[in-house]
């Protein structure tokens, strides 16, 4: 627990306070999570309004952590746009501290249906034959990098890839045309704590700046892998 | 996580505090609310939490409720190198408690203002802000 939750813990035995923060930390979340889904689909707020059958603006509105007035109806449209299911629970005061320490776009990010492992076992497993295929063979080779994808901080000019299947593939900022990627387990990747959650699009960008070639248009791209460890 | 500092006075008052104080509980309670979701997730996962205003540097952070509260605040101003990990700490700066009514900042100029005290932290950084005092 760290400690701003330890603070929690002592301010939330007040029932004001609990009442009121956690309320305001739900329209946060709700909001939060709406801009999240939305950039992992890569859409605009035009494009996202049109899929839900609502207004720009509309979306605009939602996509503010002060906003407060929405409703499960709204909410069940979204959920339809994103191609994912509304949970919508009663929990305890407890289960939220743990949750407020996770709180960042990687604890936020849902797949679609269509990305969703549990119905993309061998989709899954034929990403992962690619990546395994190409680190074997070492050298210059190219892996598709499939959409949605999330890339974390995960030391001084480092940065982890994680595939939505679990893979990951690590990048620095030292960086040199023919070496700039290395590749971790799913094993590697569960015993360490995941950094600061960074846009994709920004990362990427930067390092195609560094190698002297031009940010992608969308979110696939094709690296170079070298190295694996 | 992004650390939170407070303007002081050049008589030595932290500013912040004083006036969270002088705030009704639910107020207060959003404004630590939106403080810790600033200071866990950094300025652009949340949406709408802080907007520009016209002084550069300066930002007013957004909690709705009766009345509006907008606690100017930037960025920094100083870099201060972290010695366990050797990078730049990231940290957000509180220049003044402020309010919006009716389209107008209360006090009037409350941008203006904590753009010249964000030049007071930048000559005096350990005179003139100290860490978030964080009031019940």
């Amino acid at each position: 627990m760290n400690e701003l939750t330890e603070k929690l813990r002592e301010e939330f035995h007040d029932t004001e306070t609990r009442r009121i923060y956690a309320e305001d930390l739900l329209n946060s979340y709700v909001a939060t999570q709406i801009k999240v889904l939305r950039e992992q689909a890569g859409w605009t707020q035009a494009q996202l309004a049109e899929k839900a059958g609502m207004k720009q603006e509309r979306i605009s509105v939602l996509e503010d952590v002060n906003y407060s007035s929405w409703t499960a109806n709204v909410l069940k449209r979204l959920a339809t746009a994103f191609d994912v299911r509304l949970s919508i629970k009663f929990e305890s005061f407890g289960s939220f501290l743990p949750e407020f320490e996770k709180f960042g776009r990687e604890a936020l990010i849902r797949p679609s249906f269509e990305n969703d492992p549990a119905f993309q076992e061998n989709q899954s497993k034929a990403v992962s034959a690619v990546v395994a295929s190409d680190v074997a063979t070492a050298g210059a080779v190219h892996v598709f990098v499939p959409a949605p994808i999330k890339v974390e901080a995960v030391g001084h000019n480092r940065y982890r890839v994680v595939y939505p299947q679990g893979d990951s593939i690590e990048l620095s900022d030292d960086i040199s045309p023919n070496c700039y990627y290395t590749m971790t387990t799913q094993a590697d990747v569960e015993e360490e704590q995941f950094g600061n959650v960074v846009d994709f699009t920004a990362a990427k960008a930067r390092h195609d700046a560094l190698l002297g070639a031009q940010a992608p248009a969308s979110l696939d791209a094709t690296f170079q892998l070298s190295q694996a460890i | 996580m992004w650390i939170l500092y407070d303007y002081v006075s050049e008589r030595g008052r932290n500013e912040i505090a004083e006036w969270t104080r002088r705030l009704q509980k639910p107020q207060r309670v959003k404004l630590r609310s939106k403080l810790d979701m600033l200071s866990t997730a950094g300025p652009d996962l949340p949406p709408g939490l802080l907007m520009k205003t016209e002084v550069p540097y300066i930002r007013k952070v957004k909690v709705q409720g009766n009345p509006k509260l907008r606690p100017m605040i930037c960025e920094g101003p100083v870099s201060i190198i972290n010695q366990e990990t050797g990078e730049n700490e990231q940290s957000f700066t509180l220049l003044i408690g402020a309010k919006e009514i009716a389209w107008e900042f209360e006090p009037p100029g409350a941008d203006i203002e904590a753009g010249i005290r964000r030049e007071s932290v930048i000559n005096d950084p350990e005179r003139r802000r100290r860490k978030h005092e964080r009031v019940d």
